[in-house]
């Protein structure tokens, strides 16, 4: 074998476009050089015949004239690098910090937020202090509110079901039976009748029958009557269905058991719901039933003069219009719905009268459109007749219920029955009325906690579109006669915050004076902060709105309704107040949270927290970050368990990286490595692998973060403490390690490629950092990398020592790399390893070549590696591991026919390179030579001992006819490649035609002057 | 097809089945004939009936006929098997000089319209017959309605006059109100209101009565030679329905509504005749824990206009 290197001259312009010199710290192509051999059968890609060479003949080659076709461009090969996605001429560095392989694999995980994704770089301009905008926090707020005042009885339902529960219940021994059909006597004389009913109240109020039911007994029961009613009904009873429900309503007027009352009354209006909707099918289906009684009759007419004997219509049920109205229901209907309410009109209990129509509002539909008004206003006075406020209360909800149902316009009963509502406050003050709540057995605190769903339903109803006049007339009626605080805390909460909102001082004092109930003051100063996130008070009320409520909140002896309400104020503050109060009110905050720990009283306090810790923590970054500064938010997360700690610090994280731009500020910096470090240390060994990535990913976002500018001894100093503290994070160390590369890089820069003694210190120093961290890091195939780039940082800072060191460490570990991917990961790095290898000097101890030979031993090794796994596995690893090798060799080859040019390709500026150092001396050119053709030879060795044929082997021959070409020249080369294109010819002929307008045919064919036609 | 039975169905075409004077009522007959045979004539009659009853005896008074027509439907004839339809129709007239009088269903007093359809069938087969009511309303061509008459009413212990109760003191109340017109239109419910000023005693409950009161001539239950005399009349009140339009202590000085449909059918326009009368009242109970008891009487008039 004598093989001459084909010696290509490259253009001052090709270098020039081979390692842009403007930016003396862009190095892409080493970076960009791993390609594939492109030598292959897939006619595309053989096509263009300098594609995917190694990229220093590529962009030079002469013979390929197409260097206006991009893929010729040694720079464009990095669109296919497997390494890199990045533009090529972007800086290396920052693509490696962002888009490198290593980040890009942690940011693929779908766990993790990218923290470096674009928000960093379009830095909220306005309203720079706040996270959200006012504004946006003021149309959530708004659509909270309208939220809420939607929120559908059904959920209502389970709330009050849940909270209203006894263990026992007192009921009428009556309860229990199952209605009878006893008729009541009519014929009695009205003097009797009234002494009957009088001996009826009589018995209700004594003693009696009573029995002693659970509540799990109670509901029973009632779930058995709602089956019963449905039963009744279904087997046409209609009479029985109506006493079950007036039955069930009675229920309503027994307030024995108080505190069951909600629960009752939710049960009770669930049969009453079912029962309006029967009712309701059922005149629906009459109206539906096509007037059959007159049309029919008329045919009939018809058929019976016997003109012609028409065909009796089938029953056609006529579907009414979707917007129906009263005219378009028939006579039978609407005599149906009628007869209904004239039966209901004569209940003689006012509750299940009331009650009854209630639940049929919906019928009056068939009647007539424009009643409602009227109907609803009467049946709200109706209410007035229930003496008992929380029977009173719970009927006015239910009617509030209903009404807005069938007639969401109109307020004005509503209004009414909150007018009415207010006004009976006036009856708890008398000793009567003292009397039956010692009765019932409970304070007057408790029996209005049993009225606040019923109260907050109907001021919903009113507040809801309310106009400012009925806000006014509804406070106004509040300071006349109820003046406490559970209404006042409905008020604020179901009113437009608007209306009251600029006299925010003057509803503070309201709430200061309201009478105490179960909802404590401080209860409603958070309901009243929730509302003003909606409507800020007025700007010269604001500081005196705080300090009057801030001097109630924070006598608060309760830890839970303490911090309830400081969540509250807090966003209130968060928004319309400015940081020095929000530092006030965190500082008190923190100060309870101490007290409380020193009472012994934090524990499970954590999950009232919550909400507070995700509001500060949303927040941390308005007012440049004060709350983290603060160091209250640390001293807050410090309550929590280790747990849900990390788990605040992981948003903490995630927020910083979406809300904040590069900082310098060292106090936030301090506090956020704090919380890093909190972060790093709820990870262990055991923690999922996703969830390791997710935080180191959140690590790196706040690591990429840390700016000092210029101050780059600072800058590397805190690397240097994050790798003392992060470095159970693989990852992280990773990108520390790429932090400093680029850190060395900046310097460079900084000096215009020219170090003096001092950076070139602080250079070496750095890389002194890599070189200690990298083997700390446990995936070799992420430490080849790290490597390679290391290197490559060293040699652009000519630190030809470093770079030495850097690329035999990578050589010295290519035997443990798993042959992961079929071996490709490596031909990759072997790509880029041998680009970079172009440029390093030779050493003057060990030769020129000695990396070169170090490679091909070390891959010589890798490939025998044995791998674990079964025979099968393992032995089709070795085969895969050993095909790779081969390509490695002839990616070598490139670098081999570099170093045979007079001037290489590249050249980094400062460092004096081969073709410099030995300008293609003898020795050098005949060491060159054995070496490459101990590859060749190796790789010719390679392809016969691979058994049979196989696709395998074709790509490698074919690799190697690609560098035979262009590599070199000679007989012996012509020699070789004639030999090889027949073996290849043979091959194609066999397995099926040869076409000869193939690539690699087209290329021999020129290569060998069309002296053959074989 | 067979029917199993042979029967008779009344249809009237309106529905709620309400007709005035003068009007016609139309309607089909449904003869449901099993085997088919042969009838001597269907026959409709109308008729309608004052019936009295004095309280205290319990003499027969012969009903007295307000109107009484009789339509021959079909000839007589042969049915064949299967159901015949035929219709019918006839005016609302009075008898004579007795004007219709409302249908009005009473303790003493009722007036009852009602169709009845009769088929004969021969002497073998038992005749056939069905009957139904329908009402019938007369409105008057009525004086000054459009005026309410209101009736107040103030009640304290100095102003009573019947307080109801057993035993002990009267306790101290203060309620006032009223009904919002005496004059009373019978298709509209009965308004007015209550408001507690004051009451010492817890309130059980606020009832609302209607009572009528029928009155029927003494006469009527002697000799029918008395019948000229006329004059003393025997009176009783009954209640038609009582509702609760308050239950437990209200609050004081809340305006609480009295509201009462009237029952269809059980009320009238108030009615006088020589014989008989039908007058209407209503009471307003309160009563008061530990069963004091106190009234508020209200004379109504019930009129129905066009």
């Amino acid at each position: 074998m004598n093989l001459d290197f084909r010696q290509y001259q490259y253009s001052e312009e090709s270098r020039q476009q081979a390692l842009p010199l403007e930016l003396s710290n862009d190095f892409h192509p080493l970076l960009s050089v791993v390609k594939e051999n492109s030598i292959s059968q897939q006619p595309s890609a053989s096509a263009d015949t300098s594609s995917g060479k190694s990229n220093g003949d590529a962009a030079s080659n002469p013979s390929s004239s197409s260097s206006s076709d991009p893929s010729s461009d040694p720079l464009s090969g990095a669109l296919s690098d497997p390494l890199s996605s990045s533009d090529p001429l972007s800086d290396p560095l920052s693509s490696l910090a962002f888009d490198d392989p290593l980040s890009a694999m942690v940011m693929d995980d779908p766990l993790s937020l990218n923290p470096s994704s674009g928000d960093s770089q379009n830095p909220i301009t306005a309203d720079r202090g706040r996270t959200t905008s006012i504004e946006d926090a003021q149309i959530m707020a708004a659509q909270k509110f309208e939220d809420e005042l939607e929120t559908p009885w059904v959920i209502k339902k389970q709330q009050i079901l849940k909270t209203y529960q006894v263990t026992s219940v007192r009921v009428r021994a009556d309860f229990m039976k199952d209605e009878d059909n006893r008729e009541d006597a009519k014929s009695l004389k009205s003097v009797d009748r009234t002494k009957a009913r009088l001996d009826a109240l009589e018995d209700n109020k004594g003693e009696g029958e009573t029995l002693q039911l659970t509540q799990k007994e109670y509901v029973d029961q009632l779930t058995r009557y709602h089956e019963e009613l449905q039963r009744a009904w279904k087997a046409g009873e209609r009479v029985l269905s109506i006493k079950i429900v007036i039955k069930c309503t009675r229920l309503l007027a027994d307030t024995s058991v108080p505190q069951f009352y909600p629960s009752v009354f939710i049960m009770v209006t669930e049969i009453l719901d079912t029962f309006g909707e029967i009712v309701w099918d059922r005149i629906l289906g009459k109206a539906e039933e096509e007037e059959e009684g007159e049309k029919k009759e008329e045919e009939k007419e018809k058929e019976e003069k016997g003109k012609k004997g028409k065909k009796k219509k089938k029953k056609k049920k006529s579907r009414l219009p979707p917007n129906w109205t009263t005219e378009d229901i028939n006579v039978n209907a609407k005599e149906t719905c009628r007869n209904w309410f004239y039966k209901i009109s004569s209940i003689r209990e006012l509750l299940p009268r009331i009650y009854m129509e209630m639940c049929l509002l919906k019928c009056y539909r068939f009647l007539s459109t424009d009643e409602y008004p009227q109907v609803l206003s009467r049946l709200a006075s109706m209410i007035r007749g229930v003496g008992d406020p929380l029977v009173s209360v719970f009927a006015q909800c239910y009617l509030a219920r209903c009404g807005g149902v069938v007639y969401r316009d109109e307020s004005g009963y509503a209004t009414t029955m909150v007018y009415d509502y207010l006004y009976g406050f006036k009856e708890y003050e008398s000793e009567k009325f003292a009397g039956s709540l010692n009765r019932m057995g409970v304070s007057l605190e408790e029996f209005l906690h049993l009225q606040s769903p019923a109260v907050e339903w109907i001021f919903k109803c009113v507040g809801r579109k309310a106009p400012k006049s009925v806000f006014t007339t509804t406070l106004k009626h509040y300071r006349d006669y109820s003046s406490n605080s559970m209404v006042l805390k409905h008020i604020i909460d179901c009113f437009d915050p608007k209306h009251y909102a600029p006299n925010a001082a003057a509803m503070v004092s309201l709430v200061k004076m309201a009478k105490p109930s179960k909802v404590g003051m401080i209860g409603v100063f958070e309901t009243i902060a929730e509302r003003f996130i909606q409507s800020p008070p007025p700007e010269e009320q604001r500081m005196l709105v705080l300090n009057e409520v801030w001097k109630v909140v924070t006598k608060c002896d309760d830890l839970k309704t303490y911090i309830s309400c400081s969540t509250a104020w807090l966003e209130v503050v968060l928004h319309h107040y400015s940081s020095l109060e929000l530092n006030v009110l965190l500082r008190d905050v923190v100060k309870h949270l101490v007290v409380a720990e020193q009472e012994g009283q934090v524990e499970g306090i954590g999950k009232d927290l919550e909400p507070l810790v995700k509001l500060l923590v949303h927040h941390c970054y308005d007012f440049n970050g004060v709350i983290l500064k603060s160091g209250e938010l640390l001293a807050i997360l410090d309550k929590f368990k280790e747990s849900r700690k990390a788990e605040h610090c992981k948003e903490l994280l995630e927020s910083f990286a979406k809300h904040s731009d590069e900082t310098s500020d060292p106090v936030l910096i301090n506090t956020l490595f704090e919380v890093s470090r909190t972060l790093h240390d709820s990870i262990d060994s055991l923690s999922p692998e996703g969830e390791q990535r997710h935080c180191a990913s959140l690590i790196c976002g706040f690591i990429e973060k840390i700016n000092y500018g210029k101050d780059f001894e600072r800058q590397l100093n805190t690397y240097v403490e994050c790798r003392a503290v992060f470095c159970n994070l693989d990852d992280v160390e990773t990108r520390l390690v790429l932090c400093v590369c680029k850190l060395a890089m900046q310097t460079l820069n900084l000096m215009k490629g020219k170090h003096n003694k001092k950076t070139a210190a602080f250079v070496k120093g750095c890389l002194a950092f890599n070189h200690i961290t990298i083997p700390s890091i446990d995936d070799t195939k992420i430490r080849l990398d790290l490597l390679v780039t290391c290197g490559l940082v060293g040699l652009k800072n000519m630190c030809l020592p470093q770079t030495d060191t850097f690329l035999k460490q990578a050589i010295v570990i290519v035997p443990e790399v798993a042959g992961g991917n079929g071996g490709a990961d490596m031909i990759a790095w072997v790509g880029t390893f041998c680009g970079l290898l172009v440029v390093v000097p030779g050493s003057p101890d060990l030769g020129p070549f000695y990396l070169m030979n170090g490679l091909q031993k070390a891959l010589q090794k890798w490939s025998e590696e044995e791998e674990g796994g079964n025979a099968a596995v393992s032995s089709m690893m070795k085969a895969s591991k050993k095909f790779a090798k081969s390509k490695c060799l002839l990616l070598m080859l490139g670098t081999c026919s570099s170093w045979a040019q007079k001037k290489l390709p590249y050249a980094i500026p400062g460092v004096d390179s081969n073709d410099t150092l030995y300008g293609g001396s003898e020795g050098y050119m005949e060491e060159l030579k054995q070496l490459t053709e101990g590859i060749v030879a190796e790789v010719v060795a390679d392809i016969e001992a691979m058994e049979g044929d196989s696709s395998m082997k074709d790509e490698l021959v074919l690799g190697l006819l690609d560098c035979l070409i262009e590599f070199f020249q000679g007989p012996s080369a012509d020699k070789m490649i004639k030999s090889l294109a027949k073996k290849m010819m043979k091959r194609e002929q066999e397995s099926g035609g040869l076409d000869k307008n193939k690539g690699w045919f087209l290329k021999i064919k020129q290569r060998l002057g069309l002296q053959t036609d074989q | 097809m067979n029917p199993e039975h042979s029967g008779i169905e009344i249809n009237l075409s309106r529905f709620d089945r309400i007709y005035r004077p003068l009007e016609s009522v139309t309607g089909t007959l449904a003869l449901t004939v099993k085997d088919g045979w042969s009838h001597s004539g269907v026959t409709l009659t109308a008729t309608g009936t004052a019936t009295l009853q004095l309280p205290s005896s319990s003499n027969e008074i012969p009903p007295r006929v307000l109107m009484s027509q009789k339509i021959t439907v079909l000839e007589s004839g042969r049915l064949e098997m299967g159901v015949t339809k035929v219709p019918f129709s006839f005016i609302v007239k009075g008898q004579k000089e007795n004007a219709l009088l409302e249908t009005y269903h009473g303790a003493y007093v009722s007036v009852n319209y009602v169709v009845k359809v009769q088929v004969e069938r021969g002497m073998r087969k038992r005749s056939l017959s069905k009957e139904i009511e329908f009402i019938i309303e007369v409105p008057q061509p009525k004086k000054d309605l459009s005026t309410p008459v209101p009736i107040p009413f103030h009640l304290t212990p100095k102003t009573l006059d019947k307080v109801n109760s057993a035993v002990g003191k009267v306790p101290g109340f203060d309620i006032e109100g009223g009904l919002f017109r005496r004059n009373c239109l019978i298709n509209l419910p009965i308004t007015g209101e209550v408001v507690v000023n004051s009451s010492e005693k817890v309130i059980e409950a606020i009832d609302l009565q209607l009572v009528r009161v029928e009155s029927v001539s003494l006469a009527l239950g002697g000799s029918s030679s008395d019948v000229s005399k006329g004059g003393e009349m025997a009176k009783e009140s009954t209640e038609i329905e009582s509702l609760q339009i308050a239950i437990g202590d209200v609050v004081k000085g809340l305006t609480i509504p009295i509201y009462m449909v009237l029952p269809r059918v059980y009320t009238c326009p108030s009615l006088k005749t020589a014989t008989f009368e039908v007058q209407f009242e209503i009471n307003l109970q309160i009563v008061f824990e530990d069963g004091y008891m106190v009234t508020e009487n209200f004379p109504i008039s019930l009129h129905r206009t066009q």
